[in-house]
């Protein structure tokens, strides 16, 4: 794949005082120019202490961090200044600068850089007309909707043409609806300008939708890091387990299994469907081939980088010696996960 | 009721005259050395943008220890060093002296107070696109805070007026010493009430102007 844009090796952040914390602790990892990539965690996991190493917005305790050629982690605050125009940020809350337009506001980063006026105004109408704003020009930040602004905050971090755009929770003050309008403009920032995009969030449905890779941060460490299919499909640690989970809902707790088992006869089996070795038909068709009725009772199906993930739970009915093979064969391509009705609350009924 | 405008009202224009120019002077070199210690203090105040414990902890220390001692009690106490500065400890200078000292130091906690009610993050954001510490306080800090900062400095205007009043103490003349030498002093109630109607006219007029310049700055 592409070259490394960002490489943190063995990196610290401290932050010293009465209540000494240890935000990052030991970070080894590399970003590759082009790549949308994730940090997930919750809050005080460390994830908004590791993106703000990158611009140099907090400095590196200890370790090496390279940022486009640069080792950020031993520059000056003034050496860093001159490399901030190369990476973007926006955040949370905006941030954008009540007092000004929103054409100053996108021709700020603009003047810092001592564009004369002329070149400031055909490139914050470019940028504006990129991100569907350009008859806010002359609106004050207070008169748009959060997304929006959010759209603004795009703009301006764009308006020097970095190379890295750091996204710091951008999604997190919006609503569903104006996150999809938000992640899709970075997807656009992404593939039409080939921004690298480091986005934090606490939001593993924003993950799933624009990353490509993304690491889990509990605690200041980089707990788990892979593909997103990977990490959703096979999530290792129970950090990552959590947040999986909390976003995808297809697998019924231990009260909705027991309610399900009063009204369905039959064994419960639990079936993933991931996408990777072995294709769904061969699943959903196995208890067909053992002449085995099987109805889907309980689960759900997303798509994760444009492939499907998710699982089904059945109530198969039929011969224990052939929903046995049947479940041999799932073991064989996949897994399963059968629910022992013995042991789920009042499973009184169908036996 | 005897005030005889055609004797006094000469003394009684000039006096008014006196009282502007020591208020400009007053708020103008004490609310411009002010802001600078406003913006100093926070620029080096923990967290801040260039965070410098020693000269934070000297200035509020200075600041702190000036700001509770009576104006009056503040004037006599100046003296010598007004004798030195100005070259006479009476008249009009050597009144403004002490009076554009002690408006630093009260603008200079004003201004602070402003700048740190401002949303950091508009600060972090200049600062992620390169901005230098003295471009965000040029461009961002002191536009963004710039009603709060209005209104500071109309609050301010108020407390120079109220000061400007004491000027009669060191035979610095004004509205202050007007009202008294004229009026209290002569049993002359009319011409002290004149005198607090042009403050109450004067005050009023600058308060309003000030609320209205901090409304059009914050309509946004």
């Amino acid at each position: 794949m592409a070259e490394p844009i960002i490489a943190f090796d063995g990196v610290h952040k401290v932050f010293e005082g009465s209540n000494r914390v240890h935000a990052v602790d030991d970070v080894s990892l590399t970003i590759d120019a082009g790549e949308i990539f994730g940090v997930i965690g919750f809050s005080g996991a460390g994830k908004s202490t590791l993106v703000r190493l990158v611009n140099g917005l907090e400095p590196v305790t200890s370790g090496r961090l390279v940022v486009d050629g640069h080792e950020v982690s031993a520059m000056s605050e003034k050496q860093l200044r001159a490399v901030r125009p190369d990476i973007g940020m926006i955040f949370q809350q905006f941030n954008l600068f009540g007092s000004k337009t929103i054409a100053e506001n996108v021709a700020y980063p603009l003047r810092l850089a001592k564009w004369d006026a002329g070149r400031r105004a055909a490139r914050v109408a470019e940028l504006l007309a990129f991100v569907g704003l350009t008859d806010k020009a002359d609106a004050h930040p207070s008169q748009l909707s959060g997304g929006q602004k959010q759209r603004v905050g795009i703009a301006r971090a764009l308006a020097t043409s970095p190379k890295i755009l750091l996204a710091d929770e951008c999604t997190s003050a919006l609503d569903p609806q104006t996150t999809r309008e938000v992640l899709d403009v970075l997807r656009r920032v992404n593939a039409e300008l080939g921004v690298t995009i480091v986005l934090i969030t606490h939001e593993m449905d924003v993950v799933r939708y624009l990353c490509d890779r993304v690491l889990i941060m509990e605690n200041g460490r980089a707990v788990e890091l892979g593909d997103v299919y990977q990490v959703f499909a096979r999530p290792r640690a129970q950090v990552t387990q959590r947040f999986v989970a909390a976003t995808m809902r297809d697998k019924p707790s231990a009260d909705a299994l027991g309610r399900l088992a009063a009204t369905h006869p039959g064994r419960l089996v639990t079936v993933p469907i991931v996408d990777d070795a072995h294709t769904d038909a061969e699943r959903s068709s196995v208890f067909a081939r053992h002449g085995l009725e099987a109805r889907v009772i309980y689960g759900g199906i997303i798509e994760i980088s444009e492939r499907p993930y998710g699982s089904l739970t059945y109530a198969v009915t039929g011969a224990d010696t052939a929903v046995d093979a049947a479940l041999a064969d799932l073991a064989g391509s996949g897994g399963y996960t059968e629910h022992d009705r013995a042991t789920l609350p009042n499973s009184e009924g169908h036996r | 009721m005897k005030f005889d405008f055609a004797a006094n009202g000469g003394i009684f224009l000039e006096a008014i005259g006196t009282t502007l120019y020591i208020v400009a002077v007053a708020l103008g070199v004490g609310g411009l050395v002010g802001l600078g210690l406003g913006v100093l203090l926070f620029v080096t105040r923990p967290g801040g943008l260039r965070p410098n414990a020693i000269l934070f902890n000297l200035l509020n220390l200075l600041i702190n220890f000036f700001r509770p001692i009576p104006f009056i009690i503040f004037i006599a106490a100046m003296g010598p060093l007004t004798l030195a500065v100005v070259g006479s400890s009476i008249g009009t200078n050597a009144f403004i002296f002490p009076a554009a000292l002690m408006v630093s130091f009260a603008s200079a906690r004003l201004v602070e107070q402003s700048l740190v009610s401002l949303d950091p993050g508009v600060v972090e954001a200049a600062r992620s696109m390169g901005a230098s510490t003295w471009t965000i306080i040029r461009t961002v800090a002191i536009p963004e805070a710039l009603a709060p900062l209005i209104l500071a400095y109309t609050f301010l205007f108020v407390a120079v007026v109220d000061m400007s009043a004491l000027a009669g103490i060191v035979a610095g003349g004004g509205l202050g010493a007007f009202a008294l030498s004229y009026g209290y002093q002569r049993f002359d109630w009319a011409v002290t009430w004149l005198t607090v109607a042009v403050i109450v006219v004067l005050v009023q007029s600058v308060q309003y102007l000030g609320n209205w310049l901090a409304r059009k700055a914050l309509r946004r």
